[in-house]
Order: C-alpha cells, then sequence, then structure tokens
C-alpha cells in the first residue's frame, strides 16, 4: 500500500467515527452539566473531547492495519 | 486489498494489480475543457460555493438564518430551532440523503461525485486558481520540470499564498455556521477570537487546502467508501460515461484528409486528449473503472476532438452497458421504482414529522457564574435561565411550575409568561428553598410548563438545584 492509503487508511475512519461518536455523545450529555465547576466553554470541551476521541479510534485503526498484515515468518516478500 | 483487477492495457503495458498499487503517485496535470458538461459542472460548482459562502450572511428574524449554535446548543434553519433532543431528525434526514444517493446512482452513475461533490467542486476552484497562476496544463508541467529560480519560486508561491488565503477564508466561513459569524467577524478584527474558534478555522482551512490543493483525486480513490460501493447500485440500466469501442478501434493517429473506411480506421485518433483531461488519470478507453467520478470531462475532450477531425459527436458518451452491447434500456425498472417509492415515502414522513413536532419545547440553564446564595431571609438562592420555545402556529400564555423539592419557591421576574408563534422567550427564575431540606450537594428538580389555554401543551425539563447541605 501506499504511505498514504496506510496514512488515511488509520486517520480518516478514525475521524468520520469520532465525528459520529461525539455527535451522538454531546446531543445526550450537556457538557456543562458535567463540568459547571470548572470555567471552561462548550466549545472547549466539545473541541477536547473530538481530538481526544479521534486519537484513541486512530489508535484502533492502527492496531487494525498491523494486524492485517500476516506474521513476518510466514510473509514471502516478491 | 482492493480485489478487482484493473482492466488489461491495449497498449501490454505491465499493467498489474501490484504496479497499481506500488507505484508512486504521478501527479496529474487536468486538461482545461469546454462543453456542455463543463458548463453545467461551473454551474454546480458556482452555485455549492456561492450558497455555502452567502448562507451565513443571511438574516432570518432578526438572527442568523442557519446556525448550528454548538455554544448555545441550538440549531436554527430559517424558521425552526432545534434541540439536542432533535439528533432523530438528523439522523433522518441523512438516511434521506442516502437514498437520494441510491436512487440518483441507479439511475445516472457518479451524477454526486461529478457535479456536487465538496471534493469536486473545492478541486474545481483550486484547479481554477493554479490554471490563472501557472498556466494551462503544458505550462504546468514545464514549470514543474524547471529547476527551482526566482520566477519558479514566486509563482509557486503566489498559488499557494492564493490557496492557503482562500482555504482560510473558508474556514472562517464553516465555524460561521457553528457560531454567529458577525460576532466571529468582529473578534477576528479586534483580534479576540476565542483559541478553539481559531484552532477550527486553520483546521478546516487546512483540510480544504490539503484536500483540494495536493491529494485531490486520491481522496476519491483511497478515502472515498462511495468510490467503492457504488457498483453494486449501478446496472446494466444506468447511465455511465463511456468509450464507444465498436466505433473507436481500431485507434490510431491519422491525417485529417485519411478515410478512416480506406485505412481501416476506427474513430479513435488515439490523441490521447480524454486521458489529460481527467481528473483521476485514468483512460476511459479501458472500461469502466471504479476510479472514474462521472465528471464528463473526457466526453467534452473527445466531443472537441470529433469537431474539429469532422466526425460526429459521441465517441465517448454517456450510454448505458445495455445499450452498448446492442440492447433496449429500462429506465423505468423495478429497482428505481422501489428506490423512488421509499424516497418519495421517506421525504414525507421525515417532513411531516418536523412539521408536527412537539411544539412546546423548554432549556433550562443554571446560572454558572453563582452556585447558590443566601437570600436575606436565610433561604438558598438558585437562578436559572429558562428558554421557552412555542413551535406553535400562534402565541401561548403559559403556566410555570416546580417539583422535586420540598417547599421549594419558584420567583419569576414577568408576570405573565407569554410568547409569540414561533418565538424563544428567555426569562430569569429563582428558586428558594429552606437549607434544611437541603439532603445533598446536588438535587433533582423538574420544571414544568403548561399552556394555559391547552393544558395538553405542556413540557417537562430537569433542572439542578445546588446548595450547602445541612449540618456540615
Amino acid at each position: 500500500m501506499h504511505t498514504f492509503q496506510k496514512v488515511s487508511a488509520v486517520f480518516w475512519p478514525a475521524f468520520i467515527v469520532s465525528v459520529v461518536a461525539s455527535v451522538i455523545l454531546f446531543s445526550i450529555i450537556d457538557p456543562l452539566s458535567l463540568f459547571y465547576t470548572y470555567d471552561i466553554s462548550r466549545l472547549a470541551i466539545y473541541s477536547i473531547s473530538f481530538l481526544f476521541l479521534w486519537l484513541i479510534t486512530a489508535l484502533s485503526s492502527a492496531i487494525t492495519l498491523y494486524f492485517i498484515y500476516p506474521c513476518k515468518s510466514h510473509v514471502e516478500y516478491d | 486489498m482492493e480485489d478487482k483487477k484493473p482492466a488489461k492495457s491495449p497498449k501490454g503495458k505491465p499493467d498489474s494489480l501490484d504496479t497499481e498499487l506500488y507505484s508512486k503517485r504521478q501527479k496529474i496535470y487536468p486538461r482545461e475543457v469546454h462543453g456542455l458538461f463543463a458548463r453545467w459542472r461551473t454551474f454546480g460548482v458556482l452555485t455549492l460555493l456561492g450558497i455555502y459562502y452567502i448562507m451565513p450572511w443571511i438574516e432570518w428574524g432578526g438572527r442568523q438564518a442557519v446556525l448550528f449554535d454548538l455554544p448555545a446548543r441550538k440549531f436554527y434553519i430559517f424558521g425552526m430551532v432545534f434541540w439536542p433532543q432533535d439528533l432523530i431528525y438528523l439522523t433522518a434526514l441523512l438516511a434521506l440523503a442516502a437514498f437520494a444517493l441510491f436512487f440518483f446512482t441507479a439511475l445516472a452513475g457518479r451524477l454526486w461525485c461529478g457535479y456536487a461533490c465538496p471534493q469536486t467542486v473545492w478541486t474545481e476552484a483550486f484547479l481554477w486558481m493554479e490554471r490563472r497562476i501557472e498556466g494551462a496544463r503544458p505550462q504546468q508541467m514545464k514549470l514543474d520540470k524547471r529547476p527551482w529560480d526566482f520566477t519558479k519560486y514566486r509563482i509557486k508561491a503566489t498559488k499557494h499564498f492564493v490557496w492557503i488565503a482562500f482555504s482560510l477564508y473558508t474556514g472562517y466561513t464553516f465555524v460561521g455556521y457553528f457560531m454567529p459569524i458577525k460576532e466571529l467577524t468582529t473578534d477576528i478584527i479586534t483580534l479576540q477570537i476565542g483559541g478553539w474558534a481559531l484552532f477550527w478555522v486553520i483546521f478546516y482551512g487546512f483540510a480544504t487546502y490539503g484536500n483540494a490543493g495536493w491529494l485531490r483525486e486520491q481522496v476519491c480513490i483511497y478515502m472515498c467508501p462511495y468510490a467503492r460501493f457504488q457498483s453494486a447500485m449501478i446496472d446494466e440500466d444506468s447511465l455511465i460515461i463511456s468509450y464507444d469501442e465498436k466505433r473507436g478501434e481500431p485507434r490510431g493517429a491519422r491525417k485529417r484528409s485519411t478515410d478512416p473506411k480506406e485505412s481501416g480506421l476506427g474513430s479513435c485518433i488515439d490523441c490521447g486528449i480524454c486521458v489529460q483531461a481527467c481528473p483521476t488519470g485514468i483512460d476511459i478507453r479501458d472500461g469502466l473503472q471504479y476510479q472514474c467520478i462521472g465528471c464528463s470531462a473526457c466526453i467534452d475532450a473527445c466531443d472537441d476532438v470529433m469537431d474539429k477531425m469532422q466526425y460526429p459527436r459521441g465517441l465517448v458518451k454517456y450510454t448505458t452497458l445495455n445499450r452498448l452491447e446492442g440492447k433496449h434500456t429500462h429506465i423505468l425498472r423495478p429497482r428505481i421504482l422501489v428506490y423512488a417509492l421509499l424516497l418519495i415515502a421517506l421525504t414525507v414522513s421525515v417532513f411531516a414529522a418536523i412539521i408536527n413536532r412537539d411544539p412546546i419545547a423548554l432549556d433550562v440553564i443554571r446560572d454558572r457564574n453563582t452556585l447558590f446564595r443566601e437570600t436575606g431571609m436565610g433561604m438558598i438562592q438558585n437562578v436559572y435561565t429558562l428558554k421557552l420555545l412555542n413551535m406553535d402556529q400562534k402565541p401561548h400564555v403559559y403556566s410555570l411550575s416546580i417539583e422535586g423539592m420540598e417547599n421549594a419557591e419558584l420567583k419569576l421576574d414577568v408576570d405573565k409568561i407569554e410568547v409569540d408563534s414561533g418565538e424563544v422567550l428567555e426569562i430569569s427564575a429563582r428558586v428558594e428553598v429552606d437549607p434544611a431540606v437541603i439532603k445533598t450537594r446536588s438535587s433533582e428538580m423538574n420544571f414544568t410548563l403548561t399552556a394555559i389555554d391547552d393544558p395538553k401543551l405542556t413540557v417537562t425539563e430537569e433542572g439542578r438545584f445546588m446548595g450547602p447541605v445541612a449540618g456540615r
């Protein structure tokens, strides 16, 4: 695979999934009801949560990508 | 990962799966084309970009007409206001969009990709800028081959400067859909833009610059899921762009004066202009390929060549697999009828559901600055902002009550709660409770809003009462 294809296979599905997850999460939960004692804006919580979700979903995609390739001892490179 | 074998190249080059997947990406310089479909695409690009850039500036009833106000958790779409609990309508609209995509793909192939996809629309805009700055395809290729000197630096720097400026403006407009664009503009001019707003302007701007300036067709080939499964939605009767092999072959260069019949040649003069025009760099003469985004640039390019050769147009054209094989094409077929019926049924029910939404809503927002305060009478007081929404066609007078807290007293700063049709009323409410009955730091409490003239119109929202726990 191209390097580009690998990079997009990790970060792009993770991006889409974390957008969906953020929308669902924050349609149920108003972040200010959780963080009312802190001086933090909704936008900041949305943003940080989204970036964090993106990070962990990208990690999941990266592990998937890693497991797609068989163990080295069985690979016959041509 | 791609199980589809690429079509065998007629020139006999080793076009195997491996070379396709492992070869380095060749930069594509799409040739500018003119013609009927190019005009349609320009029309699509200008319309969609126009809507995108102008929409946030349109006012409706004294506020931004389309505003997905994330910081306030309210979505305004012209006269309608949506709340987070209305997510189901967004889901329904997305399902509707998916069905529309199925329907149009079955009918006419990748219309979406060729004329309306944001990737196509912004790439077209970026290509237009690139051509104005670097020149046409041959000049662009010459510029890239030339060693880095002052002129090359100057031209490339100009291009990227224009691209980045346009991208940042795009990012700013994008953020303007999620927070009031006038406030955002003021914040930018006075250099008081919030960190996260600035982050998203740059993030979206960078995504635009990267996708439309650098990645282009790679987004369609490697990142777009629709490109991978669209083959499941088309059949022998769907409109596709195809080369008429029977008429074109055997292809070959010839003088304009040559009679193709005498020389045994087909109509294809093998000029390669259809390949040069292709934004994804494929050769349409190799058959139906998943990289083809259905932009029809090759049709315009080939028709132009056919005109010059004084051959009839349509060597590359919109057609169906059935017609290519000389069979009859059925436009009205079960698949189209089923998709159309589902699409109509879904559209009607989604819009009926939106129109018949509960015409009353209440949003309870706690005062964020103070958790609670003690009044002169020794009571614990919490302050709330209540947003009352009347989605009904007529004005109503409402009554408001609270439950869940013992002996709680509700005090409003208005005598009469009256909300006009389609309006949001914001009132301040104070709830006072005897500290002796407060058992937890945070107690649940419900606000109930009921229309006096129509008790069926009622809504209950949860509020939270904060106070000191007695005895501590």
